[in-house]
């Protein structure tokens, strides 16, 4: 194919797949927008939302038919229904060798990890702004209920609800939970409630600002709100309520462009200051004031490309890697903002962590380390991949691969699997390494490379590690599973 | 007299309409490269209503095509589910055909190598124009285009030829 039909093609795939939109379109699309963006947005969520549950009940009844020929036709299971965890995963069979196929059995008979509950929330991966569907903090769980217009907070070792309250009228997000608050948003507000499941506060945005990001030290919460979403670009806005939802602060981030926008992840507290990172710099704001103490610009930054990964802070040092074809690290120091890393890596890197004074991360060709000293570097290829450190080691997991490695990037094992496309990021639980994909969650036995266990996600799903031996997973159209290493 | 032009004064429809006459393909092909079919028609669709609504504002800026792009971008990734990986599925629409394994291959590139690639061969534009509607340096987008063409032809198993 030469480029001149390779462009042909590209423009009958184009026109094909995305009609064209006609001015008449637009006219009918402006009588319904001409009201203000709040008039419409519940009409429209409510639509979207409708949808939504309408989906997810399809979904329920549809799987629960088809992993189980005797499952009867009643309706789906109920919102927050707590069951014995028998999702119907897969389990290796042949321990000897790595199998595409395994056969179907019970979670728990799955080798090296068992499912204590299952929470039938069924709202993973209806994302609203960029919160969680499930968070926990303590002993306790919060899932957004399937109607996501909800929260319910659950016993993490039994799984049974111990409170759930409404939101508001629109679909909702969880911030954080943490410090004795669930922060939750929409997309023009944002509230906490206590632990016990009292309202602390609530605080609504006159303009269509994006909630998205929120930390909570010292009873005062920090909410990272983006810029306006329909084309009045304003800078992002960083909010810092008190107990009872007094503004204390607020201060939109100086220096940045119009177009800038914040990054995946939670804001992260450091040296007294909260950081933020944004599609074009590292930020750090006085926590007390609010007055911005520095900003660190990356080089070449790609404000179109979002790392999905929230900067890492070790002994006073705040890294953020800067995504897309052209990636940089930089280090700042946190207390003064002085630069004390600025590299130039390849595409798409992510941040995994600091272990042992290496500085790991992920790109498109491997796993990487830089020390964080010396700035030596060491590279394993293994393209895609993505990591997790685990007991001082750097466990990474690419297509068919698995690799442990020493900080210094020494290989421990290297092991074949039958991983597809791991995505970020993978959890251990004992033995184990849950690895999310596009359309699955896979458990992968660290030691043989096998794998024990498959959850079929619908494309969406999260594992939030808990502690050593137990990890959260969220299965879209499902709900949670809490695992747990025998 | 049409309703596009009883609405107030808000617009001067021929002004807006050469405009969306020249703007509207490429950005709908830059936002269906990056975010898919579906969310970028949607989102091609709301930034150009936008930039009716608002055109005395957006007529008057040195870029608009890139301006309502930036809009769509906005527009897209409140669209987007993230965890989604972008596909690129043709309707039912037969014929005509093209090439089975292009739109497989298509996924496989990043986003920024699917716009340009996109922008660059199925419009026709020169490194500039797709430079200044994505706002990219026109080095970065020989660099995307040139990356983005070779992985192509290794997915689909040919040889280069002009």
């Amino acid at each position: 194919m030469d480029t001149d039909s390779l462009g042909r093609e590209l423009a009958v795939l184009f026109d094909d797949g995305a009609p064209e939109v006609t001015l008449e379109e637009l006219h009918r699309r402006s009588e319904a927008t001409l009201r203000t963006p709040a008039q419409r947005r519940p009409a429209l969520i409510a639509v979207v939302a409708f949808l939504t549950v309408l989906a997810v009940g399809l979904g329920t009844w549809w799987m629960s038919s088809d992993r189980d020929p005797t499952a009867d036709t009643s309706p789906p299971t109920t919102v927050g229904e707590v069951t014995p965890t028998t999702v119907t995963p897969t389990t290796a069979s042949d321990q000897s060798t790595p199998t595409s196929e395994p056969t179907n059995t019970t979670l728990a008979e799955a080798e090296g990890i068992v499912g204590r509950w299952h929470y039938a929330s069924g709202a993973i991966g209806q994302e609203i702004g960029r919160g969680d569907d499930f968070a926990f903090a303590g002993d306790l769980v919060a899932a957004l209920r399937s109607d996501s217009r909800g929260v319910a907070v659950l016993d993490l070792d039994s799984g049974e609800e111990v409170w759930q309250a409404d939101l508001s009228d629109q679909s909702g997000t969880i911030l954080e939970f943490a410090a004795g608050s669930l922060t939750w948003a929409t997309y023009d507000q944002v509230g906490a409630y206590s632990v016990d499941g009292e309202p602390m506060w609530e605080h609504a945005f006159d303009d269509d600002r994006w909630p998205s990001q929120a930390v909570v030290r010292d009873d005062l919460t920090a909410v990272a709100l983006n810029p306006t979403m329909e084309g009045d670009f304003a800078p992002p806005l960083i909010v810092q309520f008190d107990q009872s939802g007094n503004v204390v602060w607020s201060v939109e981030l100086a220096d940045s462009r119009i177009d800038e926008d914040l990054q995946w992840g939670d804001l992260l507290v450091a040296d007294d200051g909260v950081v933020v990172q944004t599609t074009d710099a590292l930020y750090r704001l006085d926590w007390t004031t609010g007055t911005q103490t520095w900003r660190v610009p990356f080089a070449e930054a790609d404000i179109e490309t979002f790392a999905e990964i929230p900067p890492v802070y070790d002994d006073g040092v705040v890294y953020g890697a800067d995504p897309g074809d052209d990636g940089e690290i930089l280090g700042v120091d946190a207390a003064t903002g002085e630069t004390r890393m600025a590299l130039q890596v390849g595409s798409d890197p992510r941040l995994i962590g600091v272990v042992d004074g290496w500085l790991i991360y992920t790109d498109e060709t491997g796993v990487h380390g830089i020390n964080t000293d010396t700035e030596n570097t060491w590279a394993i290829e293994m393209p895609e991949a993505t990591a997790v450190i685990a007991d001082g080691q750097v466990i990474a997991v690419s297509t068919n691969t698995l690799a442990v490695l020493n900080p210094d990037g020494e290989q421990q094992s290297q092991l074949p699997t039958q991983i597809q496309q791991p995505q970020p990021q993978p959890v251990i639980v004992g033995e184990i390494l849950l690895v999310p994909g596009w359309e699955s969650t896979e458990a992968i036995d660290t030691t043989t490379g096998q794998t024990v266990t498959t959850w079929q996600g619908e494309s969406t799903s999260n594992v939030l590690p808990v502690d050593e031996r137990r990890a959260l997973l969220g299965v879209a159209g499902d709900g949670i599973h809490l695992l747990e290493a025998p | 007299m049409s309703e596009w032009q009883k609405s107030e004064g808000r617009i001067e429809p021929s002004e807006f309409e050469m405009f969306f006459e020249r703007s509207e393909r490429p950005v709908r092909f830059a936002l269906s490269a990056r975010f898919g079919f579906e969310v970028g028609r949607e989102a091609t669709a709301d930034a150009f209503t936008y930039a009716w609504e608002h055109w005395d504002r957006v007529a008057a800026m040195e870029n608009p095509a890139g301006y309502v792009y930036r809009v769509g971008q906005r527009r897209a990734r409140r669209l987007a589910n993230r965890f989604d990986p972008v596909e690129f599925r043709r309707t039912e629409h037969e014929p005509p055909m093209v090439e089975p394994k292009l739109a497989p291959a298509l996924s496989e590139l990043s986003a920024r190598q699917r716009q340009v690639v996109v922008l660059v061969h199925a419009l026709g534009w020169s490194h500039r124009e797709t430079a200044d509607l994505l706002g990219l340096s026109t080095s970065s987008v020989q660099k995307h285009v040139e990356r983005g063409v070779e992985k192509l032809r290794r997915a689909l198993g040919v040889d280069g030829g002009h």
